[in-house]
């Protein structure tokens, strides 16, 4: 993706290629075979033969997050389940969607009060279409799919910071990126060699100063410096800030024209 | 002691692959050192959130540790937080492909406390939905063994029958899945006037095609036979010390049936045989399900040519307060047993209230059973025991 | 070598087993109702009551063992099935704020797990069992058993707070 970041700004190219690419992306969204609860049924019944969701190219669940593009959230989820959740969903490649399907994945549902109940998904992962219902029916599912789908299409490369999904803290907090975590020194069953694993070492992208999210798995790209004389608001390069850039390049045009 | 060890364990194992322990010249030959694998919660068996850390020489299962609560819902907690009739959804979502059953026990709990009598048309109808659920449940089950053997299509036309049972219930019920249908004192609401000529076409076409779609595919295919026979087999002392009820159990061969032997709602007035198989194997297991498919279609037109006229509610106040005491209600899911004891202090929300899942207690059997198997066989052992994470989780 | 199981009509076995029990035992409650013989007896003879259970009368299947917590005591079910047509529950209430029973998984090794369960939830520790971790909870940093009547859930709060 080297080259799409040269272009500061959108133009002609970008525009052309983003379609190509959200086309491309857009119909072939492979879904992680991430089925918790009972929503998981009614997910499987959509990808069967008389709801098909593989005429819609997200026909084919792998079970494996390396893979895959999309994790449809469907069931409850609970503090155990949580961290390996966010494990999974770390472990998918960019760019990567969450569809929290039925009551329980957005707000916990009928189990609102359980004590080992994580009140929605969106407490440790982002969200990006939440499909009500308990469970919601296929053609429900089908439709969040494709309201998925329509925000894959408004997807742009450059110059445009992308509207990321909401991660909401329990204050009820907005939070832009994903908060650190700890895995404690875990070890549940009985097999004692478990004891002394060591957690692997994350770094979060946002550790690397100047770099979007989006360029997580690439390193390619490394803002120039400009120096400090430049005035504000032309040619300043694309920082993650990108869309305080665009907007305040013109302001003399905009205020001539 | 490790040695004598293994021995001993080896000597209770059923697998296949029991010569590998035993035989010390295999053993030294290859070294004893094991892999811990680690079969985490999310992964392609579509059984449910369950960890298995399994204890490998080779590929050849020697200790397995089961992990669960991945989906506790703390559902007997909240429970206690909610009035009688607003549980029943939170039944619903138990086992949540048996959804009759879970409803249909809790009801049976409650109607223990309150001593109503229930009229036999409400009866007829619940023992009438129950049984489509099983439809619905053993289809799925089966075709999920064969996902998990390799096999696609079998599932497909599994899911093809739970889509049309779906639509019934839905005409009935008004809903796909969590039905909450089962009302403490009866059902909900009448059938409406179209549904036994629908139920009774669908299940005469089932009857015709099941042979055809389901048994020719699978039975006498090779790899079925070569993956699932002698898989898994227990012996019929183990099976019910371990304390395995359902098509579990009756695959050893002991015949146990909570709607014979300890009947419950209209299932006197219905005839039907317990189907029993004496391999003990995964085979074993999926002959009885398909004999009980049978069995449940020959109860669904019984129950539809005697169907009593009447009421569909009992006599019941609007708020229901038992008096303080216990009720028990137990009922055959396609699991196994599932039991409900309901204690009431005398108040509108009940005191405590336990669930007996079947697929928690069949859960057991991983542990005394695995050793001894390949890697793969665990899996069909999963379709053996069939639990559903709801149920196992509560 | 199969599993042999009474004969299907329950006539008479209850009082046969209530008989047995009688003899054997010396209980507090006792009595049969319909099919169902209710015991209730002492927490230290329990593990006695359900070997004879085992072996003199054959009861094979123990179905489930439920806690359920009165303030100031904790009451044990245990129901057994003899899988024709008779249950017997064994009822026991264990003073105090920390409940110790002894384990059955002995007689009846299907108790490991309800012995788990029951420990996980509420706190019951049953002395002897081979395997006593929880089986819901996580098991580190959890220090609760959540079916105490004491730990509450905020059910009210919870729905206000929405609103």
């Amino acid at each position: 993706m080297g080259v799409m970041q040269k272009f500061n700004e959108p133009n002609i190219i970008t525009t052309s290629t983003d379609k190509l690419f959200n086309w491309a992306r857009k119909n072939s969204l492979w879904p992680l075979q991430f089925g918790l609860a009972c929503c998981a049924i009614e997910m499987m019944s959509t990808g069967m033969a008389h709801n098909d969701l593989d005429r819609f190219g997200a026909g084919f669940f792998p079970a494996s997050p390396r893979q895959s593009d999309v994790m449809i959230v469907s069931g409850t989820v609970t503090t155990k389940m949580a961290e390996r959740m966010t494990r999974l969903y770390e472990q998918m490649p960019e760019p990567k969607w969450v569809i929290a399907m039925g009551a329980c994945a957005i707000s916990g549902g009928p189990f609102l009060d359980g004590y080992s109940v994580l009140m929605g998904a969106d407490r440790v992962i982002p969200v990006d279409v939440y499909v009500p219902g308990c469970p919601p029916r296929p053609e429900a599912l089908i439709f969040g799919v494709m309201t998925l789908q329509k925000k894959v299409e408004r997807d742009q490369q450059v110059g445009y910071e992308k509207p990321r999904p909401a991660l909401v803290t329990e204050d009820g907090e907005f939070l832009e990126y994903l908060p650190e975590r700890e895995y404690g020194g875990i070890s549940e069953g009985k097999a004692p060699r478990f004891e002394n694993i060591r957690p692997l070492k994350r770094t979060y992208v946002f550790e690397r100063e100047g770099m979007p999210v989006a360029a997580q798995t690439d390193v390619g790209w490394v803002p120039e410096k400009k120096h400090a004389e430049q005035g504000g608001g032309q040619e300043e390069p694309a920082s993650p800030k990108g869309s305080k850039d665009y907007s305040a390049k013109k302001p003399e045009s905009k205020d001539e024209s | 002691m490790l040695e004598q060890e293994r021995v001993a364990e080896s000597a209770a194992l059923s697998g296949r692959a029991t010569e590998r322990l035993t035989n010390p010249y295999l053993r030294n030959e290859f070294g004893l050192e094991t892999i811990d694998l680690n079969v985490g919660p999310q992964h392609p068996a579509m059984h449910g959130l369950l960890r298995l850390i399994l204890e490998l020489d080779g590929e050849t299962v020697v200790r397995c540790d089961t992990v669960m609560g991945y989906l506790h819902r703390c559902q007997e907690k909240i429970a206690e937080n909610r009035m009688y009739p607003a549980v029943i959804p939170l039944t619903d979502r138990l086992d949540y492909f048996a959804n009759m059953h879970m409803e249909h026990g809790y009801c049976l709990a409650v109607e223990d406390m309150l001593d109503v009598e229930i009229p036999p048309r409400a009866d007829a109808i619940r023992v009438l939905m129950c049984e489509l659920m099983r439809l619905a449940s053993h289809l799925p089950s089966t075709g999920f063994l064969m996902l998990e053997l390799g096999a696609f299509t079998p599932i497909l036309y599994a899911f093809r029958e739970r889509e049309r049972i779906q639509n019934i219930f839905e005409a009935v019920t008004g809903a796909r899945m969590m039905f909450h249908y089962l009302r403490i004192g009866g059902v909900k609401a009448d059938l409406p006037a179209d549904i036994p000529e629908r139920i009774w076409e669908y299940v005469e076409s089932l009857e015709a095609n099941l042979q055809r779609d389901f048994v020719d595919l699978i039975e006498g295919n090779e790899i079925f036979v070569a993956r699932t026979r002698g898989v898994g087999r227990m012996s019929q002392e183990k099976a019910v010390e371990i304390g395995v009820t359902g098509p579990a159990l009756r695959c050893t061969g002991v015949d146990f049936d909570i709607r014979r032997d300890y009947p419950y709602s209209w299932y006197p007035n219905v005839e039907f045989d317990v189907i029993t198989d004496t391999g003990g194997d995964v085979e074993a297991g999926y002959r009885v399900r398909i004999g009980e498919i049978k069995q449940s279609i020959r109860i669904v037109k019984q129950v539809l040519e005697k169907l009593p006229e009447g009421e569909v509610m009992g006599d019941v106040s609007r708020r229901i307060r038992p008096p303080e005491g216990e009720g028990f209600g137990r009922v055959e899911s396609p699991r196994g047993e599932f039991a409900v004891h309901v204690v009431s202090d005398g108040s509108d929300v009940p005191y405590r209230v336990h669930y007996r899942d079947p697929s928690f207690v069949n859960m057991q059997l991983l542990q005394e059973i695995l050793p001894g198997h390949y890697l793969p066989d665990v899996i069909a052992i999963m379709g053996l025991i069939d639990p559903v994470s709801g149920g196992w989780d509560k | 070598m199969g599993v042999t199981l009474p004969q299907s009509d329950p006539q008479g076995r209850p009082e046969h087993y209530l008989e047995g029990f009688r003899n054997r035992h010396g209980l507090e409650e006792s009595g049969v109702e319909g099919n169902v013989v209710t015991l209730v007896v002492n927490p230290n003879i329990v593990p006695a009551v359900l070997a004879t259970a085992r072996e003199c009368l054959q009861i094979m299947h123990l179905s489930y063992i439920t806690v359920v917590d009165r303030v100031g005591s904790f009451e044990l079910t245990y129901e057994l099935l003899d899988l024709r047509g008779v249950s017997v529950r064994v009822k026991t209430a264990i003073e105090g704020e920390e409940p110790v029973i002894d384990t059955v998984t002995g007689i009846y090794p299907t108790a490991n797990w309800h012995e788990r369960e029951a420990y996980d939830m509420f706190g019951v520790a049953f002395k002897g069992h081979p395997d006593m971790r929880r089986v819901y909870m996580w098991q580190d940093h959890f220090d609760h058993h959540p079916l105490l009547k004491s730990f509450e859930i905020s059910t009210k709060r919870t729905f206000e707070g929405l609103r």
